[in-house]
C-alpha cells in the first residue's frame, strides 16, 4: 500500500512517515505544494494525507488537482483549523476524512487504514490477524470459527489495537478514539479500564492468545507473539 | 429626553421667563409714563389757572370756581408755596367707591388776593389706560412667541434630522460584518457633515481594528496548534522506542497529556472568543428534544457504566432559534457535565417541556457560589483534569442566543435549567 504525507512542518513529517511505515506499507512526503503535484502525477496512491496550509500553494488546490486526474486515492486533510466551514469546506471538495492538529498518530493509523479498508474491498472486507478474523461489513469477529459476541465499543477497540499493531498506545489516545472530542470524561480512564477488561476475557473465552499487553502507567500494545 | 422636547422644554422655559419679567417691567413703564402725562396735565392746569385769574379782582369773578376738581382756600397775600404734587384717595358718591386721585397744590394771585389752589384728577382713567396698553402688548407678545414656538418646533425637526439619520446608521451597522459600510447622509450643515467624516474615518478604524485583532486572536489560536501538534507527534514517537524504561514512559505520557489539554483549552477559548464576537449568527429552528436525544445515546454506555438512573421526560418539543453547533455544544456540554460531576449509582433527571429543559443530577455539594460557577476556570473538587470552562461556554451560548440558564443546587441535586 502506498500512502503520500503532504505537510510543510517537516518535524511533524518525519514522525508521520516513521510511525506510517511498517510491513507493506511505503510512504512517500512532500513538504511543499510543487513537490506534492509532482508526485500525484507520477504515481497512484493509496492514501494522501494532505495539509492545507502549504507553502507555494493550498492543499485545497492538491485536492481538486486530483480529482481532475480521476484519482482513487483516499484522502485525509490534516490542519489546525477546526472551524465548521473549514471542515464543510474540505468534505466539500471531496476529501474523505478530516483531522484536526495536534492528533495522535495512532488516530490517523487508523483513520489512514480505515479509508484503505473501504476503497479497496467493496466486497469481502476482512481484517485478519493470526486467529483473529474481523469482517467489516457484518462487523462479526471470529477467532478461528469461534464468533465472539463484542459490543460496539469493544469491536472499535479491538480493531484500535490490531491497526496499531505493535505500537504503545496512550489511555489518552483510545479514549478519544473512542468517545472522539465528544467527552471530557475526568474518570474515562476507569471505563476504559472496564472495556478492555471485558474485550480481552471475551477473546480469551474464545481461545485467542493474549496478544494485549498493558504498558504500566501508560496504556496499552498489541503485540504479536 | 428627546433633543427635539430638550430645544422645546429649554424654548418655552426661557420664554415664560422672559415674560414675567418683561411683563413686569411693561407695566411699571406704562404707569410711569402715563402717571408723567397726568402730572403734566396738572401744571399745564396750574399754569392756566394762574394766568387766568392774574388779572381778577377776586376769585369770586372766576366762571367755573365750582368744581369738584378745584378747592380754594384764602391765605394772607403774599405767601407764596411751590407747586407740589401728591396722591391721595377720596371717596366718591357717583362711583360709590373710593379711588385714587392726583393733586396738585399750588399759589395764586388775583390782583388783590392770594390763594392756595388744589387741583385733582381721578387716576382712575389713566390706570385703565395703562392695563389696557399692557394687555394688548402681552396679548402680541404671546402670539409673536406661539409662531415662533411653533416654527422653531418645525424648524428644528428639519435643522436635526440628519442628526437623527446619523445615529439611525451608526445603530445599524454590525460591526462584525466586514463587507457592511454605513452610509451618512449629506446634509447642508457644515458642522453635521464633520460630525459624519470624523464618525466615518473613527468607525472605519474601528472595524479594521476589531477585524485585526479577531483575525490575530484567531491565527494566534492556530499557530499555537502546530507547533502543539509537533511536540505531541514527537512524544508520541518517544512512546514508542523498544530501549525506554518505566519512569521515562510515564514522564512522556504525562507530557502529552498536558500538551493535549493546552490544545483543548486553546480551542475552548477560540470558541468562547468566536461565540463573544458573534460570528455564529446563522440561526436555524432548532429542536432542542431530538439534540438530546442524540447525545443520551452518545453517552449511553458512560451512563451505564456510571450505574447511573436515567430518567427523560418529555412533556412537548422545545424549539429554538440558534445556530446548529452551538446547540450541539451546549447540549452536550451540559449534559457531559451532569454525567462527569455525578456520582456512582447517582441519577440524571432530564426534562423537556415547551419553553425550555432542565438537566438534574445527583452530586457534591459545589464548593463556592452559585454565580461563581459560570465564572471562566472555575472547577468543582473532583475534576483537576477538567479545563473549567464548560459552563461559562454554555451560559454564553445560552445568553448569546437569547436564552435563560439558571443553577441551583437542592436536596443533594444540581439543577440546570435553560428557558426562553
Amino acid at each position: 500500500m502506498k500512502i503520500l504525507v503532504v505537510e510543510d512542518e517537516v518535524a511533524l513529517l518525519q514522525d508521520i512517515k516513521n510511525y506510517l511505515e511498517v510491513e507493506n506499507m511505503i510512504v512517500e512526503t512532500a513538504s511543499d505544494f510543487h513537490q506534492a503535484t509532482l508526485k500525484i502525477s507520477d504515481y497512484e496512491y493509496d492514501c494522501i494525507v494532505v495539509d492545507i496550509n502549504l507553502p507555494k500553494g493550498s492543499g485545497f488546490d492538491l485536492i481538486k488537482e486530483l480529482k481532475v486526474q480521476n484519482s482513487k486515492a483516499g484522502i485525509i486533510i490534516i490542519s489546525a483549523r477546526d472551524s465548521l466551514e473549514d471542515r464543510i469546506r474540505g468534505l466539500d471538495t471531496g476529501s474523505d476524512d478530516y483531522l484536526v492538529k495536534p492528533f495522535h498518530l495512532s488516530e490517523l493509523n487508523a483513520r489512514i487504514k480505515s479509508i484503505i479498508r473501504r476503497r479497496l474491498f467493496d466486497g469481502d472486507n476482512k481484517t485478519v490477524f493470526n486467529e483473529i478474523s474481523i469482517d467489516h461489513n457484518s462487523q462479526i469477529v471470529r477467532i478461528l470459527d469461534t464468533k465472539v459476541n463484542l459490543t460496539h465499543k469493544e469491536f472499535n477497540l479491538l480493531l484500535y489495537f490490531i491497526t496499531n499493531n505493535s505500537k504503545v498506545l496512550s489511555q489518552a489516545s483510545i479514549v478519544e478514539h473512542l468517545w472522539q472530542d465528544e467527552i471530557e470524561l475526568v474518570d474515562s480512564y476507569t471505563f476504559l479500564y472496564t472495556h478492555v477488561r471485558n474485550l480481552r476475557k471475551k477473546l480469551q473465552d474464545a481461545g485467542c492468545n493474549n496478544y494485549l499487553k498493558s504498558v504500566y502507567g501508560i496504556g496499552y500494545k498489541w503485540e504479536d507473539i | 429626553m428627546k433633543l427635539l422636547s430638550a430645544i422645546n422644554r429649554f424654548y418655552l422655559a426661557s420664554i415664560s421667563l422672559f415674560f414675567i419679567v418683561a411683563g413686569v417691567m411693561l407695566y411699571y413703564s406704562i404707569q410711569h409714563h402715563i402717571n408723567d402725562e397726568l402730572d403734566e396735565q396738572l401744571r399745564a392746569e396750574q399754569v392756566h389757572f394762574s394766568n387766568a385769574i392774574e388779572h381778577l379782582e377776586s376769585l369770586r369773578d372766576y366762571p367755573s370756581l365750582m368744581s369738584d376738581f378745584l378747592s380754594v382756600e384764602k391765605v394772607l397775600s403774599g405767601v407764596h408755596i411751590e407747586a407740589v404734587l401728591f396722591d391721595s384717595t377720596m371717596y366718591s358718591s357717583a362711583e360709590n367707591e373710593v379711588i385714587p386721585f392726583r393733586l396738585i397744590r399750588f399759589s395764586a394771585q388775583t390782583q388783590k388776593e392770594t390763594y392756595i389752589i388744589t387741583i385733582k384728577r381721578s387716576e382712575i382713567e389713566s390706570n385703565d389706560l395703562a392695563l389696557t396698553i399692557f394687555w394688548s402688548l402681552i396679548l402680541l407678545f404671546g402670539l409673536f412667541a406661539i409662531m415662533l414656538f411653533v416654527a422653531n418646533y418645525f424648524f428644528s425637526k428639519r435643522l436635526w434630522t440628519p442628526f437623527i439619520d446619523t445615529i439611525a446608521a451608526i445603530k445599524s451597522l454590525n460591526i462584525n460584518d466586514r463587507n457592511a459600510s454605513v452610509e451618512f447622509p449629506t446634509s447642508r450643515i457644515r458642522e453635521f457633515n464633520q460630525l459624519n467624516e470624523s464618525l466615518q474615518s473613527m468607525l472605519e478604524r474601528l472595524k479594521s481594528d476589531f477585524i485585526r485583532i479577531k483575525e490575530f486572536s484567531e491565527n494566534a489560536a492556530h499557530e499555537i496548534q502546530t507547533p502543539l501538534a509537533i511536540i505531541h507527534t514527537k512524544l508520541e514517537s518517544l512512546l514508542q522506542r523498544k530501549d525506554l524504561n518505566i519512569e521515562d514512559a510515564l514522564i512522556i505520557n504525562q507530557a502529552m497529556e498536558s500538551t493535549s489539554r493546552l490544545s483543548r483549552l486553546n480551542k475552548t477559548l477560540l470558541l468562547l472568543t468566536k461565540i463573544e464576537n458573534r460570528q455564529y449568527e446563522e440561526k436555524q429552528n432548532v429542536n432542542f428534544s431530538n439534540i438530546i436525544d442524540k447525545y443520551i445515546e452518545l453517552y449511553s454506555d458512560i451512563i451505564s457504566d456510571k450505574k447511573l438512573k436515567l430518567e427523560l421526560n418529555k412533556a412537548a418539543d422545545f424549539f429554538s432559534d440558534f445556530h446548529p453547533v452551538l446547540a450541539d455544544i451546549l447540549v452536550s456540554n451540559l449534559l457531559s457535565n451532569a454525567i462527569m460531576h455525578n456520582v456512582d449509582n447517582g441519577s440524571l433527571y432530564i426534562k423537556v417541556y415547551k419553553d425550555g429543559f432542565e438537566i438534574r443530577n445527583s452530586g457534591e455539594k459545589p464548593e463556592f457560589s452559585t454565580e461563581l460557577l459560570f465564572n471562566r476556570f472555575k472547577k468543582g473538587n473532583h475534576s483537576s483534569d477538567h479545563l473549567g470552562l464548560g459552563l461559562a461556554l454554555a451560559k454564553e451560548i445560552a445568553e448569546t442566543n437569547g436564552l435563560v440558564i439558571k443553577y441551583e443546587f437542592e436536596a443533594g441535586m444540581h439543577i440546570i435549567g435553560i428557558r426562553k
